[in-house]
């Protein structure tokens, strides 16, 4: 088996504000293994760009705090490690794609400026060297090199996501985290966005963890998917364990809640219910008071379970398991 | 960007005309004989008939008017002064670096101060350092600025005896009244920094700079103030006009022989061809200074700096087509 290159351990974050603490992050663990894609999946306020920035070091303290748990990156905690380590890694070796590509770039420095600032952060080359670097850069997400010297208005949405990717790949990370990389774009920039992701990926063997609500991407990008839920991983496994033996009815209810699935006639099938307030998370199952599947059993702390080859489910009743998927 | 400047150096012309023509029509409905005034009360009605016809103030207004215009752009000629008898333009010429060293070092002194205040106040908002900043900008905001200029006066010239109270004979001179226009002026541009460095930092681009590895120091001097700066420098911009009146209060009580004090003066005793030079440099200076902020917050923002090109560029489109 490949390396595991980042592991999360047991990590819990809170925002404590002035309406009480939001446990927006509980108990999360997974591994990403080196030249793997791993999706996050999770409707809103499931607490996952908070789970990106706590890798990144970049949880806004206040009002964040950690309040559990470690991060290893190549055997060093994150959150333990002072800042100045953690500034040899950001942009670096892991970089992050974050999730609103529209405000994400300096309005008054030019494109290829804000590629080469990353460049010359973390390579020890000259201003010239790095401008050629970071041409080269916007050549590999597809923009013309004499577009350099524009400002971020000139540039449509999608290249300025373009020009996003460029700066998270301009110094060959080891991890790149992409937070809806493409919820703000149209389908077709969509579609082109994933496809450079993609061969990106590809060609400079980087690992992915990709963050989305749109199962669709998950099924395209990714290799394992972690489904989580009021800041909790409901389910992990393979894209195929979670795809074809889905065990956890919210991961259920999420396929069910799919416009694709309507095109045979049926009806669109919302999750009825909202997710729990953060403030005042249940003690027992958190999907309890929107599953269809719920009984006394529920009524309880619940664990992460294997139901066999790594799928892992936190439900008492699973729809399905591993055993039983070739029957 | 040429086309824009000159644009605005064309209009500046029609506003330095209002300008004077303003003046003119103010001066020419003040009760008073100018000519009685430069005689003296002795002087019979003879004289004073033979001074009016001297001084040509029998033609008509618009011919006075327009006769002064031509003087002051074909000669450069702002007349004479009544009471000194000295051309106003030499007289103007020797008080106007005074005037403009206290209002450009006032500026200098009340954009430092405010920016640093204003930089360290947001990035430490909350912290006692930011309290303290407040605390003192509301303070030196709340004092117009004789009455900061008077306090100065007392503590620094007359108890501590640090600097001279009056006059001017060097730079030293210059120290209090510069520092009553920089602290009074420094406050609005305290605050408009401060806020506007608090509304960047929130800014999306940030977390970026900062994904990237960057340093906090570079993050607030590469990424932050450069795009907090844009409306500090709009407000600069229209307190120009409150630095230069800021500085003819502050040339009088500290008897600075400037421009301010002299036009003052020229007030009280009815010199009028002071009073319509000294305004009309004064209102040249600020339309000059105008220009000036406008220029550089095209730099400092790329969308406005391609406005203009685009502007030239559709009108040449619609010229070819
Ligand atoms: N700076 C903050 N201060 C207070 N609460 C916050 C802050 N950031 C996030 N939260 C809360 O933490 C929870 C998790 O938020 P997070 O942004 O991680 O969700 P998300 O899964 O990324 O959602 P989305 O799909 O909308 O991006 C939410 O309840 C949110 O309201
Ligand atoms: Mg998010």
């Amino acid at each position: 088996m490949s390396e595991v290159i980042l592991s999360v351990k047991n990590l819990s974050v809170e925002y404590r504000v002035e309406e009480g603490i939001v446990k927006a992050v509980n108990d999360v663990s997974f591994d990403v293994k080196s030249g793997e894609t791993l999706g996050l999946v999770g409707e809103t306020g499931a607490g996952k760009t908070t789970i990106a920035l706590s890798i990144m070091g970049l949880l806004p303290v206040p009002p964040a705090v950690v309040t559990q748990g470690e991060i290893l990156f190549e055997g060093e905690n994150i959150l333990a490690a002072n800042e100045k380590y953690l500034r040899t890694l950001r942009g670096n070796k892991i970089s992050m794609i974050f999730q609103d590509p529209m405000s994400a770039l300096n309005p008054s420095t030019y494109v290829g400026d804000q590629i080469s600032e990353v460049i010359m952060l973390h390579n020890k080359v000259s201003k010239d060297k790095a401008r050629e670097m970071a041409e080269e850069c916007l050549e590999m997400v597809g923009i013309p090199k004499n577009r350099y010297a524009e400002y971020p208005h000139k540039f449509s949405g999608g290249m300025k996501q373009r020009v996003i990717i460029a700066i998270a790949l301009a110094c060959n990370p080891n991890l790149l985290i992409a937070d809806e990389p493409t919820t703000a774009l149209d389908v077709t920039i969509q579609a082109q966005i994933l496809e450079l992701m993609e061969q990106l990926k590809e060609k400079k063997g980087t690992s992915n963890i990709l963050i989305t609500h749109d199962l669709g991407v998950i099924a395209k990008m990714c290799d394992r998917v972690a489904v989580i839920y009021a800041g909790e991983i409901v389910e992990m496994g393979t894209l195929r364990q979670v795809f074809k033996n889905t065990a956890h009815p919210y991961t259920k209810g999420l396929f069910d809640a799919l416009p694709g699935n309507s095109l045979s006639g049926k009806r669109l099938k919302p999750i009825k219910g909202s997710m729990p307030d953060p403030t005042s998370l249940p003690e027992n199952c958190k999907f309890a008071n929107r599953c269809f599947n719920k009984s006394d059993k529920c009524d309880q702390r619940i664990k992460l379970v294997d139901i066999g080859d790594g799928h892992l489910v936190r439900c008492v009743s699973p729809l399905c398991s591993e055993g039983v998927k070739s029957h | 960007m040429k086309k824009y400047i000159i644009k605005r150096l064309l209009w500046m012309i029609v506003v330095l005309l209002g300008v004077l023509f303003i003046v003119f029509v103010l001066l020419e409905f003040t009760p008073g004989d100018p000519a009685r005034q430069i005689l003296g009360v002795y002087a019979d009605e003879e004289e004073v008939a033979a001074k009016r016809l001297e001084l040509r103030l029998d033609d008509p207004f618009l011919v006075r008017f327009g006769r002064y215009v031509y003087n002051l752009v074909f000669r450069f000629d702002l007349g004479i002064s009544y009471r000194t008898k000295l051309p106003v333009m030499q007289e103007i010429a020797t008080r106007f670096p005074i005037t403009i060293a206290i209002g450009v070092l006032g500026l200098v002194v009340s954009v430092a101060i405010g920016l640093v205040a204003g930089i360290i106040s947001a990035v430490k908002q909350y912290s006692w350092l930011d309290k303290i900043c407040n605390v003192f900008a509301v303070i030196f905001h709340a004092m117009p600025n004789f009455w900061l200029a008077l306090e100065l006066s007392l503590i620094f010239a007359l108890y501590l005896k640090w600097l001279p109270p009056t006059g001017y004979k060097g730079l030293k001179y210059l120290i209090l009244p510069v520092a009553a226009l920089g602290l009074n002026g420094s406050t609005a541009i305290f605050r408009q920094v401060r806020s506007s460095m608090l509304d960047v930092i929130r800014e999306d681009y940030i977390r970026t700079a900062r994904a990237k590895g960057q340093s906090e120091i570079k993050i607030i001097l590469k990424h932050e103030l450069r795009n907090a700066l844009m409306p500090v420098v709009t407000m600069i911009g229209n307190s120009l006009g409150a630095i230069i009146a800021g500085s003819v209060v502050v040339e009088s009580i500290f008897s600075i022989p400037g421009l301010g004090n002299y036009m003052l003066q020229a007030i009280n005793r009815r010199d009028y061809p002071v009073i319509q030079g000294s305004v009309f440099v004064l209102a040249f200076m600020i339309c000059i200074f105008n220009l000036l902020t406008d220029i550089v917050y095209s730099f400092l923002d790329p969308q406005l700096q391609s406005q203009y090109q685009s502007n030239v560029k559709s009108k040449k489109r619609g010229v070819k087509a």
